[in-house]
């Protein structure tokens, strides 16, 4: 009668542990609460480029990354709407470059990354006298541009 | 536990020349169509929606042509909705969507009896699969995700009759079937795998025979001959056709859907080849895992465990049909894992389903096991109230999620762009924009004058050059400008758009040291525009 009762017990265990082991697994999930509709859906060529910092001292080295490019294409440079080099896309649509401003003024610079003329973003930076020499992260790789021969020309309007 | 399950080729003496609950639905069979139906009437898109809707339903409604695959059964039997006499082309597109979902639970609620899956277990399965986030949601727009699904399930049926009771007909349904689908969707041929392991392992004279053998070719071929609808339409120069590219003069140039070489890129999907298998390796994780999630998701955590079971009960008891619905799951889950674009949640809907059968299979053993072999049977409706008691509770929790009854924001957006287009204008866009807008002129006959490029349909330097020859002739709106444009020409928002336009006398911009004043001036008003972007 123990053992029947036992057996029964141990059913009605493996019976439950089935049907809620996916409930088991909902701390580890980030349930989504937004609404399925095209905008979520719509994200063609939507892409974005960040930078390690937003302003250091001229003659610092900037670190740029693109992401949700189109993949293994090539992507080109501008700062200020001027080409200063290219680099290709990875397969994932990331794309990674250094820029270095040794030899630029101080100033505003907008950096766009963009491939084709479908797929482009912008990120600014500032150089300042008085702030820190921007270096960088550690491992960080990519092509290293320059923006010695591009300088800035900022627009004065005298009045 | 195991041993209750029985499948129906197991039985013996059911040799009936048609299964008899296709010839005799009754009640249940019913409510398996019409209570999933209602559910996606009452959450339907009141009317065109956006990206891939708006781009099918204009295909339909103007006899076009759509990117690879060209889809053209889905073109033809669209066609039958665009004739109801309710709401407008877009709401009847997406109540076609809606039918086809409903259908596929009405058919796997047919395979499921054909494998003695009681009522409840197939209620609680069915209903997660009926109201999963993404399932739901592709019932109720225009796409062609459900009507793939119902051909699946049509093909996987046929493929349980042919098996129950072999013949020359029933094979050749399965293969008809088989090809209608490849008609509708390419990806159909992730099927084929299970398809064969299942007609292969049957013993040989109920297939590999001269009579067997071209009968089903024949009717494969018969399925698939909805693709010669792709070269007649382009035979009669559709005005909505997106087999091409523009050039840089904006006149369109289609791909010769006459020929081999373009028949052949439309419908194998070439213009997406890089998208397939677009990861690496070490890129595959997070997109594995994040299918676990969607899997999770769209069986409401309850359906993870139950199916999991019912693949292992279905593996022990019929392996033939078990390996079949393996092959389906993984060759669709592999591809789609692997397949980079952004909307892929809404493609992994094959594989749902056949979870859906496993889960019905996995409630169904549990439910056995606590009648046949417990000592308290009575306990039996705790778990069918748990099964039915989730399928209400994912109706609830995912209703607002998915709920598009008021969604009119592609009409209006689409409105909103004719409207503030200026006689003659051309408007660039991509997908969220330019389809919808096409919808209203060339279905409804809305603003004739503007012309609408999707820039999927062009190159950058033709556009560029596009827009360069016309800046200063026509209006052009562009929806998001890029480095060029913002510096040879003066940008304005202008709603969801940009106008752009010549720059202004003495703004020639090109970064040089000795700027005038004017020039400078104009600079200035330039990074104010840039600010808008």
């Amino acid at each position: 009668m123990n053992g029947l009762k036992q057996q029964n017990g141990m059913r009605l265990v493996l019976m439950l542990a089935i049907l809620l082991s996916g409930i088991a697994m909902t701390p580890f999930i980030d349930i989504p609460a937004e609404a399925i509709n095209w905008e979520l859906l719509a994200g063609v060529y939507e892409p974005s480029l960040d930078v390690n910092e937003d302003s250091g001292a001229p003659g610092s080295v900037f670190a740029f990354t693109g992401s949700d490019y189109p993949a293994l294409s090539n992507a080109t440079v501008y700062v200020n709407g001027d080409q200063v080099g290219n680099v290709m896309t990875d397969a994932s649509g990331m794309a990674a470059f250094k820029l270095n401003t040794t030899g630029a003024a101080v100033g505003q610079y907008n950096v766009t990354l963009e491939v084709d003329i479908n797929a482009s973003a912008t990120e600014s930076i500032e150089l300042k006298v008085g702030e820190q020499v921007v270096t960088p992260p550690p491992g960080f790789t990519g092509p290293a541009f320059s923006m010695q021969n591009r300088i800035y020309q900022p627009v004065v309007i005298a009045d | 536990m195991l041993n209750v399950l029985r499948t129906r080729n197991n039985l013996v003496g059911r040799q009936s020349a048609w299964p008899p609950l296709l010839t005799r639905p009754h009640w249940w069979a019913m409510s398996t169509f019409f209570a999933p139906f209602l559910l996606y009437l009452l959450t339907l898109a009141p009317t065109i929606y956006n990206l891939d809707s708006a781009e099918l339903t204009t295909a339909v409604a103007t006899d076009g042509i759509i990117r690879a695959t060209g889809y053209p059964l889905y073109l033809l039997l669209g066609k039958l909705f665009v004739w109801l006499p309710v709401g407008d082309v877009g709401y009847r597109l997406n109540l076609f969507s809606a039918v086809c979902g409903a259908l596929t639970i009405f058919v796997a609620d047919r395979i499921l009896q054909h494998l003695e899956v009681g009522p409840w277990a197939r209620l609680g399965a069915l209903g997660l699969l009926a109201t999963a986030p993404y399932f739901w949601a592709m019932s109720l727009v225009a796409e062609v995700y459900t009507l793939h699904t119902a051909l699946m399930a049509t093909v996987l049926l046929l493929l349980l009759y042919w098996d129950e009771s072999p013949s020359m007909p029933r094979l050749a349904a399965a293969a008809l079937a088989l090809g209608l689908s490849c008609s509708n969707h390419a990806a159909t041929v992730l099927l084929v795998p299970g398809c064969l392991w299942f007609v292969a392992t049957r013993a040989r004279q109920h297939w590999l025979r001269p009579q067997t053998m071209t009968a089903v070719i024949l009717a494969a071929f018969a399925g698939l001959s909805a693709y010669f609808l792709i070269p007649l339409r382009y035979g009669q120069s559709p005005v909505f056709n997106y087999a091409g590219q523009y050039d840089a003069t904006g006149t369109f140039v289609s791909v010769n859907l006459q020929t081999w070489q373009g028949f052949w890129w439309l419908i194998s999907g070439k213009a997406f080849a890089g998208q397939m298998f677009g990861y690496q390796l070490a890129e595959l994780g997070p997109e594995i895992g994040g299918f676990g999630v969607q899997l999770w998701l769209a069986f409401f955590a309850i359906g993870i465990g139950p199916g999991l079971w019912g693949a292992v009960v279905l593996l022990q008891r019929d392996r033939r049909i078990a390996v079949m619905l393996l092959l389906f799951f993984f060759a669709n889950a592999i591809f789609y894992i692997n397949y980079r674009v952004v909307d892929k949640a809404s493609m992994y809907l094959p594989a749902y389903l056949v979870w859906a059968l496993w889960l019905a299979i996995g409630y169904q053993a549990i439910l056995d096991d606590l009648q046949a072999k417990t000592s308290a049977p009575r306990w039996v409706w705790l778990p069918r109230l748990f099964m039915a008691g989730a399928v209400l509770l994912a109706v609830t929790w995912n209703w607002s999620r998915v709920d598009l009854s008021d969604d009119w924001s592609t009409r209006e957006q689409s409105l909103a762009i004719l409207e503030q287009a200026q006689p003659n204008a051309i408007v660039f866009g991509w997908w969220d924009t330019v389809p919808a807008v096409q919808y209203l002129q060339l279905v409804e006959g809305q603003r004739p004058d503007v012309t609408v490029i999707n820039r999927f349909l062009i190159s950058g330097a033709d556009m560029n050059q596009l827009i360069r020859s016309e800046l200063g002739r026509r209006p052009i709106y562009f929806d998001n400008p890029s480095i060029d444009l913002l510096r040879e020409s003066r940008v304005t928002a202008v709603g969801l758009m940009y106008l752009l336009e010549p720059p202004e006398a003495g703004c020639d911009f090109v970064a040089e040291a000795s700027h005038t004043r004017e020039s400078a001036r104009c600079l200035a008003e330039r990074g104010s525009n840039a600010v808008l972007e």
